[in-house]
C-alpha cells in the first residue's frame, strides 16, 4: 500500500479538472459532477435552512418564495437547481417548487430563488404556499 | 507546501497527515472519500451527479453536463440523451422548472427509459397538459 500525503488535488493540464474513473469503464469528470450548493429549507416558521452547504443566508421573498444567497457564486445564470417538497398537510396534491427570477435581477449568479406551490388533482388551480420541507440541489459552473 | 505533477500516480491512500486519511482508492479505482463528520466515508463515484441540463421555453439545451442532445418530442416533453451511458436503467432523474409557475416536472418516463436515454415531461397544472417550458435536470446513478 502507498500513502500521498496532499493538501490539494487539481488537474495538470487544466486546474479546475479532474476526470474520475466511474463505476464501470467510463471516466467522468470530478468537477461538473459535484453539486455546488444544496439546502434543506423550511419557510414556515424561522424562514430559514435546516442544514445547507455552500449557502451564506437564506432570505424570505414572498409566501413560498425563497431566495438561497451562495457563498460561492456560480459562473453564469445557466445553473440547474432542482426540488423536492414534503407537505403533511395536503394530500393528493401535486407539489413542486420553480427556480425563477430573483427580484428585479434575473436569473443570478450568486443566488437562487424557488417558489413553492401546490395544486390538487383533479382541479385546475395551484397555489403559493410556505413549505416546512423543501429540499434543494444546484449542479453547474462556479465562477 | 509540496506540489507532485505528474501523469500517473499510483498511489492507495490520500492523506493530510500520518493520522488523518481523506481517500481510499480501491483496487477497482473507487474512491472512499472520509465524511463530514468524520465517522463514515462515502463513495466519490457514486456521490457525483452524472449529467445535468438546463433548457430553455423553446426546448433547447442553455448548459449542461454529458448531454449529447435534447429532443422536442412532443409538446413539453423532452428527450435527453447522454452522452456517457448509465450501466442500467435504474438512474434516478430529478427536475425543476424555471420560470413558470405552474410546470411540475415528470422525470424518467418508463416508455422511454434507455441507458442514454429518458424522457422529462412539464406537466402545467392549470390546464393538465405538457407545455413547453425552462427545465432544470439531474441524473445519478452508474456509469457504464
Amino acid at each position: 500500500m502507498s500513502t500521498l500525503v496532499i493538501d490539494t488535488i487539481q488537474g495538470k493540464t487544466t486546474a479546475g479538472s479532474v476526470n474520475v474513473r466511474g463505476e464501470g469503464s467510463a471516466n467522468t469528470n470530478l468537477q461538473q459532477g459535484l453539486v455546488k450548493a444544496w439546502a434543506m429549507n423550511n419557510q414556515v416558521t424561522t424562514h430559514s435552512n435546516l442544514d445547507s452547504f455552500n449557502v451564506a443566508s437564506v432570505t424570505d421573498v414572498k409566501t413560498g418564495g425563497t431566495t438561497e444567497n451562495f457563498t460561492n457564486n456560480m459562473a453564469n445564470g445557466n445553473y440547474t437547481g432542482t426540488f423536492c417538497s414534503g407537505y403533511t398537510t395536503i394530500d393528493d396534491a401535486s407539489l413542486y417548487a420553480v427556480k425563477y427570477n430573483a427580484p428585479n435581477t434575473g436569473i443570478a449568479s450568486g443566488s437562487i430563488s424557488f417558489t413553492w406551490y401546490y395544486g390538487s388533482h383533479g382541479t385546475t388551480s395551484k397555489q403559493a404556499a410556505d413549505c416546512s420541507h423543501i429540499g434543494m440541489q444546484v449542479a453547474g459552473d462556479l465562477a | 507546501m509540496s506540489t507532485i505533477v505528474g501523469t500517473n500516480i499510483e498511489v492507495t491512500n490520500l492523506k493530510y497527515d500520518s493520522d488523518t486519511t481523506s481517500m481510499i482508492i480501491s483496487n477497482t479505482g473507487q474512491v472512499s472519500v472520509k465524511s463530514e463528520g468524520q465517522a463514515n466515508t462515502t463513495n466519490l463515484q457514486q456521490g457525483l451527479t452524472k449529467a445535468w441540463f438546463t433548457s430553455n421555453s423553446s426546448m433547447a439545451l442553455t448548459d449542461s453536463f454529458n448531454i449529447a442532445s435534447v429532443t422536442d418530442v412532443s409538446a413539453g416533453q423532452l428527450g435527453v440523451t447522454t452522452s456517457t451511458a448509465f450501466a442500467n436503467t435504474t438512474y434516478s432523474s430529478t427536475g425543476s422548472g424555471t420560470g413558470d409557475s405552474n410546470i411540475n416536472i415528470v422525470a424518467n418516463w418508463n416508455e422511454t427509459l434507455t441507458t442514454t436515454l429518458t424522457r422529462f415531461g412539464m406537466l402545467k397544472i392549470s390546464n393538465q397538459t405538457y407545455t413547453d417550458t425552462g427545465t432544470c435536470g439531474h441524473m445519478c446513478g452508474d456509469l457504464a
